[in-house]
């Protein structure tokens, strides 16, 4: 639930990470973490298990300050994939702006993405959060991998469904950043549709996400989110 | 889903904004401050975002200050230079400066959380060492500026890119203790909100299963109910219908032909062979209805066995089983219901010689044996264990076809039966043997079994040796 705290001139938004156990929700946020200017990200806060295994969630902020004085946060966090944790699942996705579906391209994993689609699909729901309304975008990550999905398939299945597909190999970086440029574009499309953010914060689409991704190479220019997904 | 929050309101539990004061250990905090001031031998002070003051250091320029507000001159304008203090606000990486009316200066830093300001540093007062003493202020006429030059030069004298190291040193000190503080509340917050939502996901469903269990229990009731009553209905006309082929049998009817009495021997055998499972539903009926009374009285148990074994010789003959029935000892009676031991007796033989090879043995043994007391067997540490006691044991021992090590368990279960299959070669309703150990445990008495595939199985039954005192 994006929160627009007009007093203190600042408006914070949750874009969270989810997808099955070991599909790099967390690498995602490293790999951004070392991407991103020093200066407008904070600490990447890892709770983790002694064998790197999310406990609870991951959590990058990204902040910068308007020209017209408006604080914007953007709270980038991971839920943890193992399935013994859905609770905790449940909970960091409460009140989720964005979300990421980081699905595994091994063709192996195909059915843990499946249910953990499905999962994501429950606990939104029990959020009182509208699947078809909350801004989504699928990443396959692992693209480096043998045995995966092939990138006709991956094309197809983009074509077929809603969601923004893209490719990624998080480990080294690629892929990454034009995920996150997907759902925050998608989410500041979304919220300001809604509440109308341009307005209030005096910025456009471009200006936001250029604040963020300024120095991470990619062209911060408007763009077409290319391709479609139907991992449903 | 978009909602306006005042500053305070909690959103969700990531979302919480933190006070400085509670993403510190402010005791220790303290401590750590000490031992910096302590260091640099130069005071700060600590607020809050609300500007309230949690840190307050003293260093070499205090004593110079505690003149300095002995004045009434001094007090009024310390008390202003410290209200502009609290207003300043520095942005981030930007500090600035407040100089005192003293001659003493402040450097004044943002702690930042999150890109945000969640407090400020005021370090000092310190001598900046670039300039020169600044003249002491005339604050009246008791005020003495011997005493105040020599107190001011006590405060220590620094250069502006010594404090400008020194102050970002602790800011960043005290933005990984934030840091650090932010993680274990955050940590704390999702663990109890963790626990709590799995709790009540535990809950829920341990309601579901209660209610699925009453709803089982009333089932189960019902069930009993209904076979006791459909049990006793049936039992009334097959008495009729063995009562009149006996009638026949004895010729009261008229005289009957070879082939008519040897029908009419099969109608009656099957008759018995009804009304004992009848009798069996009935008992079961009445144990699980809590309605099973026993009519103790001093028996001999191996009179008890030996009935039992001549009772069943017909049918181990016809089956070519042997019964062998070894008493070794002499066995004190004891207060029983002979006719339940007895009709418990005849189940596990009946079954032993049931489920035993052709020209297998049944043997039967009753002797006193030791055990651990029977009521002390309940997960009890042998050291709190009563000693061992006497016991009637009575086994039931066959060279059959024994029973599967994960069959074992459940074999005393009402209506289960080792083969299930609709095809199985032997009958029986299941009931035997729950009705075996309800009768045995009635007697505060225990039923053990031994057994493995093609080991044969013992069943031995355990009575504890009561007298009629």
């Amino acid at each position: 639930m994006v929160q627009i705290n007009l007093e203190q001139r600042e408006i914070t938004i949750k874009i969270v990470y989810y997808g099955p156990a070991l599909s790099g929700k967390t690498t995602n946020l490293q790999a951004a973490h070392k991407i991103l200017d020093p200066n407008i990200r904070g600490r990447l806060m890892v709770l983790d298990t002694s064998d790197d295994r999310t406990l609870f969630f991951d959590l990058m902020p990204v902040y910068f300050k308007t020209s017209s004085g408006f604080t914007v946060k953007v709270k980038l966090f991971t839920a943890p994939g193992q399935v013994m944790h859905n609770s905790t699942r449940r909970i960091v996705l409460q009140g989720a702006d964005g979300v990421v579906f980081v699905a595994d391209s091994q063709k192996s994993l195909s059915q843990a993405n499946n249910e953990s689609w499905r999962g994501m699909a429950s606990n939104l729901k029990v959020n009182g959060i509208d699947i078809n309304e909350v801004p989504l975008v699928i990443q396959f990550n692992k693209r480096d991998l043998p045995e995966i999905r092939p990138d006709s398939e991956i094309a197809e299945v983009a074509d077929k469904g809603k969601e923004p597909v893209f490719k990624a190999v998080a480990i080294r970086g690629e892929g990454v950043m034009e995920t996150l440029d997907g759902i925050l574009r998608l989410t500041w499309k979304t919220m300001n549709a809604r509440f109308g953010l341009e307005e209030k914060l005096q910025i456009q689409e471009d200006a936001f996400i250029k604040h963020i991704l300024k120095d991470s190479g990619l062209p911060t220019a408007s763009r077409n989110l290319q391709s479609r997904g139907d991992l449903r | 889903m978009s909602r306006v929050t005042s500053p305070a309101e909690d959103t969700s539990v990531l979302q919480r904004r933190f006070s400085l004061g509670e993403l510190l250990d402010l005791d220790s905090f303290r401590d750590v401050c000490e031992s910096f001031a302590d260091l640099f031998q130069i005071g700060f002070k600590i607020f809050d975002a609300s500007r309230e003051m949690l840190v307050d250091m003293k260093g070499s320029g205090n004593e110079f200050c505690a003149y300095i507000f002995s004045q009434p001159q001094g007090k009024i304008q310390c008390t202003r230079g410290v209200g502009i203090i609290r207003e300043l606000e520095a942005a981030v990486g930007q500090p600035v400066y407040h100089d005192c009316f003293s001659g003493l200066r402040y450097l004044i830093a943002p702690l930042i959380h999150e890109g945000e300001s969640i407090g400020k540093i005021v370090f000092g007062p310190y001598l900046p060492a670039e300039s020169a003493d600044s003249p002491l202020p005339a604050l009246g006429e008791k005020f003495k500026a011997d005493i105040a030059s020599r107190l001011r030069g006590k405060a220590r004298r620094v250069q502006e890119d010594v404090v400008r190291k020194v102050v970002r040193h602790l800011v960043q000190t005290i933005e990984v203790m934030l840091y650090v503080g932010y993680k274990n509340a955050l940590t704390s917050r999702m663990h109890v909100e963790s626990v709590s939502a799995s709790y009540s996901e535990l809950q829920s469903k341990n309601r579901a299963l209660q209610d699925s269990y009453e709803r089982l229990k009333e089932l189960d009731r019902l069930k009993s109910n209904f076979l006791a009553t459909v049990s006793h209905e049936l039992r009334t006309p097959l008495t009729s219908v063995i009562g009149y082929s006996e009638m026949l049998l004895e010729g009261l009817a008229g005289p009957m032909s070879d082939e008519q009495t040897e029908y009419l021997h099969t109608i009656m055998e099957k008759g018995d062979q009804l009304l004992g499972i009848i009798t069996s539903i009935l008992d079961f009926s009445k144990i699980e209805m809590g309605n099973l009374r026993l009519n103790r009285t001093m028996v001999n148990m191996i009179e008890i066995a030996r009935s039992a074994v001549t009772t069943l010789m017909p049918i181990a003959r016809k089956a070519n089983v042997k019964i062998e029935f070894a008493n070794v000892q002499d066995i004190p009676s004891i207060l029983a219901d002979g006719d339940k031991i007895r009709q418990v007796l005849v189940n596990l033989v009946g079954n032993a010689v049931k489920f035993n090879h052709q020209d297998g043995t049944v043997t039967v043994k009753v002797e006193v044996c030791s055990r651990p007391s029977l009521a002390a067997q309940e997960n009890l540490p042998a050291a709190l264990a009563r000693p061992e006691q006497e016991l009637v044991c009575i086994s039931v021992t066959d060279s059959g076809l024994g029973i599967p090590a994960d069959k074992l368990e459940r074999i005393f279960d009402s209506f289960y039966q080792v083969d299930g299959s609709s095809t199985r070669e032997h009958g029986g309703t299941g009931l035997g043997l729950a009705i075996t150990r309800s009768l045995v445990e009635a007697h505060g008495g225990k039923i053990d079994v031994q057994s493995g595939i093609d080991q044969g199985s013992t069943f031995t039954v355990l009575l504890p040796i009561v007298g009629e005192s």
